[in-house]
């Protein structure tokens, strides 16, 4: 199992080196310019030269790029914003604590209310039940997170007063951010896990488990779901990922000082430093999160945690 | 025989069963009445498509309702109709008095659990017994089968399928049970393990002295462990009697056919002598008797009425003895 959490640390090496050129090469070929941005409008084309200079801002290509990998692997260093001259690392991390609250607790949302409806609309299939489930997990699911945003907002900040309109602080300003990305995930969950529940009951060892007289509820959540839990897990990682990776929309909506608004200013001011540390750090976390999902499911799954296992007979007597 | 003290355990009045689906009507079970005596072995036999894992299903309302539906019958154990009961009180039933074996033991443990537990699942659902006494006794039935007790926790995928099938049966017999269905219970293993799954099988019911429904169409197979047989065919029973009766005399033209099918180890068979045609399309059942179309003695009465089942000699019954008339 070590060996292979390890091997798969060191295949996100190759994963976050494309990353890196990625970016750097993207915003190089940008239009638009650091130093002037950084200037100010009314600064003379020598002040701008000056700063291209200390910037390191005239070099090719090639010299930048190896420039930028040196500092991140001899020095362990995301650099110094162009804006603000703190550190990026610091930075992002700091940016980066209120994004993940804010994607994991609409993850939260969409797994809690996606399973259960998606739970309840297998166990009820074809009845009006089911239908109503899936009807309103289709409208959820093609309702695009920005546009259920701005509703949220128009209706419960501006016309009742009910929650702040943006900002970022106690629980209050999460509600509707977190309603606006996890209602379309909770959609996509609820459709996933009626399938997979469906696919699930129709397996013989639901039967036998019928057959030896265990109550409905049992077999639903115990025998069926634990089977059904796989596609779950891998959809939930994937949305967590895409989550971070997206809440760039909604932190703008919301104005909430996350890595997504971090990164827009960023881009925006041709920050470079800034833009490939946050872009970065993303990559990196999102490549964590897949790698937990695949040893979640050794966990959930023994079949697949067998695989990881070579010494079954042995190790088995001691569990 | 003197059996005059026999005591039914089981008596099936005219079950039917249908599967819908859409617009089409499949009809499975047609009709079909059966008793079963305390520390018997009744053998259903038939081919693939005849409704024989249907009844078993039946019995234990297990069908999957959509899309079966039960038409008519009753299923009488030990004089309550099962049919009739609440589904909780049915629950109590299963596993505990009435307990199957599946088909296909690639498929019918769950994945996710270990063996042994799923065996304490059905002991502690059905007997008063806490969870490291239920334990103790799940690792005695697994021994019972012939399967080392400290394998208890181990998975389904760790097994190989004669073993599966070895699980599943301690599963079925672990709360005593006093009817079990075994829905071929050998199909899905390779001939030798048969042999002991069958061996096995045979001394565990001397053991426990439970009744026993095998589904199977293997002849073979009921000639070794059945006390009577019952011929199925297009969800109707056309010949039914004590092993001796079928095997010696058989009178319906489709059993007829069957044993006729069979390779003789005395004769020198070039080609095996199959039964002409194909099972009628449950959706599509031809009308009157079922078999005519078929039939080699056919008359053109066969095609508007449906034969009934008689009684030709004690126990021995039939719903066509065309074959006896022409052939003796």
């Amino acid at each position: 199992m070590l060996k292979y959490i390890g091997k798969r640390i060191l295949m996100m090496i190759p994963v976050l080196v494309g990353v890196i050129v990625l970016i750097f090469t993207l915003m190089y070929f940008a239009k638009g310019d650091a130093a002037s941005a950084l200037a100010g409008a009314d600064a003379t084309a020598e002040e701008i030269q000056q700063i291209r200079a200390r910037l390191g801002l005239d070099d090719g290509y090639f010299v930048r790029l190896g420039n930028y990998f040196k500092q991140l692997l001899l020095e362990g260093n995301l650099g110094y914003s162009y804006r603000t001259g703190a550190s990026v690392s610091s930075e992002v991390i700091e940016r980066f604590s209120v994004s993940f609250e804010l994607a994991v607790f609409s993850v939260a949302f969409s797994i809690i209310f996606g399973t259960i409806m998606g739970i309840v609309a297998a166990v009820k299939q074809n009845t009006w039940i089911d239908n109503t489930a899936m009807l309103l997990a289709l409208i959820g699911a093609s309702m695009p997170g920005f546009l259920l945003g701005l509703l949220l907002s128009l209706v419960f900040a501006l016309k009742l007063h009910w929650l702040p309109s943006g900002g970022w602080g106690g629980w209050e300003y999460m509600v509707l951010p977190v309603l606006a990305f996890g209602v379309s995930h909770a959609g996509t969950m609820a459709r996933l896990t009626r399938s997979s529940m469906l696919e699930v009951v129709r397996q013989d060892y639901i039967v036998t488990a019928k057959a030896k007289g265990v109550s409905p509820f049992k077999i639903t959540f115990v025998h069926a779901l634990r089977n059904a839990l796989i596609p779950i897990t891998t959809q939930a990682g994937q949305m967590l990922g895409i989550t971070i990776g997206g809440v760039v929309v909604a932190e703008t909506i919301f104005s909430v000082p996350g890595i997504g608004t971090y990164i827009m200013t960023a881009i925006n001011s041709r920050d470079y430093p800034a833009v490939q540390g946050g872009i970065l750090f993303i990559a990196l976390v999102f490549g964590i999160i897949l790698l937990v999902v695949d040893i979640l499911y050794a966990f959930i799954d023994p079949r697949i945690g067998a695989q990881y296992r070579k010494h079954r007979r042995t190790s088995k007597r001691e569990e | 025989m003197e059996k005059e003290t026999k005591q039914i355990l089981l008596k099936i009045n005219d079950l039917a069963v249908q599967y819908t689906s859409g617009d089409s009507v499949v009809s499975a079970v047609n009709g079909v009445s059966f008793e079963l005596e305390k520390g018997e072995t009744l053998g259903l036999v038939g081919e693939t498509g005849a409704g024989k894992t249907t009844i078993a299903k039946t019995i234990l309302r297990i069908l999957p309702d959509p899309p079966a539906k039960i038409r008519s019958g009753q299923v009488i154990y030990n004089g309550t109709d099962l049919l009739e009961m609440s589904e909780k009180e049915v629950r109590k039933i299963r596993g505990k008095k009435i307990s199957m074996i599946f088909q296909d033991p690639m498929t019918a443990l769950n994945p996710m659990f270990p063996v042994g537990k799923q065996i304490t699942e059905a002991i502690k659902i059905h007997e008063p017994l806490t969870t490291a006494q239920a334990k103790e006794r799940a690792v005695q039935m697994l021994e019972l089968v012939g399967i080392p007790g400290e394998r208890y926790g181990e998975y389904p995928h760790q097994f190989s399928g004669g073993m599966k099938q070895r699980v599943v049966i301690a599963l079925a017999i672990a709360c005593n049970p006093e009817l079990l269905i075994a829905d071929e219970p050998t199909t899905a293993l390779d001939v030798t393990i048969q042999a002991q799954v069958l061996e096995m099988m045979t001394q565990l019911k001397e053991k426990l002295s439970t009744s026993m429904i095998l589904i199977t169409h293997d002849l073979g197979i009921v000639a070794e462990m059945c006390d009577r047989v019952a011929i199925i065919y297009a969800g109707e029973i056309v010949e039914m009697g004590n092993r001796e009766h079928i095997f010696d005399e058989p009178v319906h033209p489709y059993t007829k056919g069957l044993f006729e099918a069979l390779p003789s180890v005395n004769m020198k068979a070039k080609r095996l002598k199959p039964i002409e045609g194909l099972t009628p399309d449950p959706a599509n059942l031809p009308k009157g008797c079922k078999f005519h179309p078929r039939c080699p003695y056919a008359t053109p009465q066969c095609a508007d009425r449906i034969p009934e089942l008689k009684e030709i000699t004690k126990g021995h019954w039939t719903r066509c003895s065309a074959s006896r008339k022409e052939g003796v």
